[in-house]
């Protein structure tokens, strides 16, 4: 059988992918290791131990970024989180406008992450359509973007707005492969809707929820582009991420000191998503038994 | 009883649909209605009709802005879009079919390295250096081969999931009566995975068109740039000047919009056959 394995799937079939794939993905995650610890001008690289570590850690830029990164990553998330799984039910609760309701919060995720902060710009300006809206209630003027009380909340909304609609659409596509026939029977034994959510459906919806969170915490602790683009990461280092600090260190040529700051995302990223992947799913397993 | 709740859960309704109203619509109307106003106009951030239509001049100032550029861009987002989704399509799904057909311990070992891919972030750096030296760096093609190489695992996945619905049956009838493992692959097995393919180029070419980190940093050096770039570019350069940059938001939005209205079904479907991974 492995022999005529051999002959009807050839091997090099696989190669282009995975050429590409180890060249330009797998190898440059492998060599970081190393020149995050050295200085380094992209020709010649002088090895100099943990010294970009230590460099890295002792700015305050880096530190307060490494806490933003966590805070951002972990509130995104967890809206997302639940925020999608209540509109989702709410939508396959059989409404009449579940497909309206389903197109409008999905359309903001085709959008830019640019776009989005360029039209939140406008609506978060001191002189906004948002803070207009409230002086109506005789709420003074919030500067949302550039007061450092209030600059990371906002990024965290706009990138719920934007963002929310994947989470949604995983849990519908969750929520409409549970049988019916659950609900019919405890419809007999006489269950609320509540009883019915808590006990039917959440231990159910087990492995979307698992997906939206990865999904989630990983573009969290990722990405910067729209937050980059909403603050550029001020007022101060009110909102500078991992993701914003690596691009200015890389843009200022300090190629060795950007790598290390990459080394510590990735180990952030493996230590945070691995153990959580596997602590959700083991969990959904003790629920369904 | 029975009443009350319908008349409570009636009235909920009415509320979700009315909030669409302020959380999505004002936002959408605002940026539309101040891309037709003029710079001084605009700058009161209101959701006034405009004093003076200037959309006529705000649109085509954006168009002809810095010897047309935003043409230049979109010309090369979507060469971008349409090179990266072709060569994923077809390098991910026959490294699926491999990797789902074969057991052996290469391919296991593969198999985990790709499943890492899903998770770990791509380090920049590291990838400018290999492009390079393979003299790709600022380069269209250097790009285009950065976006396959960070859609892979996902893509590969999706195929991989959906070849195990494909019986190996029909792998053997067709090379029993002949057929060679590479037209297996392009007569008999790409065609099935059409479902699969759709849903691939469709939630794909949104990543890649709004794609603003790689292009960052892997044609920072280089004069050709795509959408997202030039819209970030214009964004500072028109600090404040709402009608010039919304008219700007909204053609640099315009494909994502045509597609949405067009093929919102399978864009839909196609996002959510993506998501939820193997």
């Amino acid at each position: 059988m492995r022999r005529l394995d051999k002959r009807f799937y050839p091997g090099w079939l696989a190669v282009p992918g995975l050429a590409i794939y180890i060249i330009i993905f797998a190898i440059p995650t492998f060599v970081s290791f190393y020149f995050s610890m050295t200085t380094w001008n992209l020709r010649t690289a002088t090895f100099t131990g943990l010294k970009n570590f230590n460099t890295f850690f002792s700015m305050t830029s880096t530190r307060s970024a490494l806490i933003n990164t966590i805070i951002y990553a972990f509130s995104t998330c967890s809206l997302k989180v639940v925020i999608g799984l209540l509109l989702a039910s709410y939508i396959c609760s059989g409404i009449r406008s579940g497909e309206y309701l389903k197109c409008m919060i999905f359309f903001p995720t085709l959008l830019g992450s640019v776009t989005v902060a360029v039209a939140f710009d406008g609506i978060l300006n001191p002189n906004g359509i948002l803070n207009q809206f409230l002086a109506k209630f005789g709420i003074d003027a919030v500067r949302w973007l550039t007061n450092s009380k209030y600059a990371m909340f906002s990024c965290i909304v706009v990138d719920v707005w934007k963002g929310l609609g994947t989470a949604t659409l995983i849990y519908i596509a969750g929520l409409s492969s549970i049988s019916k026939t659950y609900y019919e029977a405890a419809a007999i034994d006489g269950a609320s809707p509540v009883q019915n959510f808590f006990k039917i459906t959440l231990p159910l919806i087990v492995p979307s929820i698992n997906t939206v969170l990865t999904l989630s915490l990983i573009g969290g602790l990722r990405t910067y582009e729209q937050i980059y683009a909403l603050t550029g990461g001020g007022p101060g280092y009110s909102t500078e991420v991992l993701g914003s600090i690596i691009y200015k260190l890389f843009s200022r040529g300090s190629y060795g000191l950007a790598t290390a700051g990459y080394v510590i995302m990735f180990v952030i990223v493996s230590c945070i998503v691995f153990p959580l992947n596997s602590f959700v799913n083991k969990k959904g397993e003790d629920i369904n038994g | 009883m029975v009443k009350k709740r319908g008349l409570f859960s009636k009235i909920f309704e009415i509320f979700m649909v009315l909030l669409t109203l302020p959380v999505y619509w004002v936002v959408y109307y605002f940026v539309i209605n101040t891309s037709f106003k003029t710079q001084a106009d605009a700058s009161r951030l209101s959701l006034k009709l405009p004093e003076v239509w200037n959309g006529v001049e705000n649109y085509k100032y954006v168009l002809t802005y810095n010897h047309n550029m935003l043409f230049k861009t979109l010309g090369n987002s979507l060469l971008l879009s349409f090179c990266s989704i072709f060569i994923l399509v077809f390098v991910s799904s026959a490294t699926a079919l491999i990797l789902q057909r074969r057991k052996n311990r290469i391919c296991a070992m593969s198999n985990k390295l790709i499943l890492a891919g899903l998770i770990v972030p791509a380090s920049v750096i590291p990838t400018y250096w290999v492009l390079n030296r393979l003299g790709l760096a600022n380069t269209m093609p250097g790009l285009i081969l950065v976006e396959v190489a960070t859609l892979f695992p996902f893509a590969t996945m999706m195929f991989k999931d959906y070849l195990m619905t494909i019986p190996r049956e029909i792998d053997e009838a067709a090379l029993i009566d002949g057929c060679s493992p590479v037209q297996l692959y392009f007569h008999i097995i790409f065609p099935l995975l059409k479902p699969i393919t759709v849903a691939v180029i469709i939630l794909r070419s949104v990543v890649v068109y709004n794609d603003f980190q790689n292009p960052q940093y892997y044609m920072s050096g280089s004069r050709s740039q795509t959408v997202q770039i030039f819209i970030y570019m214009f964004k500072e350069a028109f600090v404040a000047d709402y009608g010039h940059l919304f008219a700007a938001v909204i053609l640099v939005s315009l494909p994502m919009i045509i597609l949405f209205i067009v093929l919102n079904k399978k864009v839909m479907e196609g996002m959510v056959i993506g998501s939820v991974k193997g």
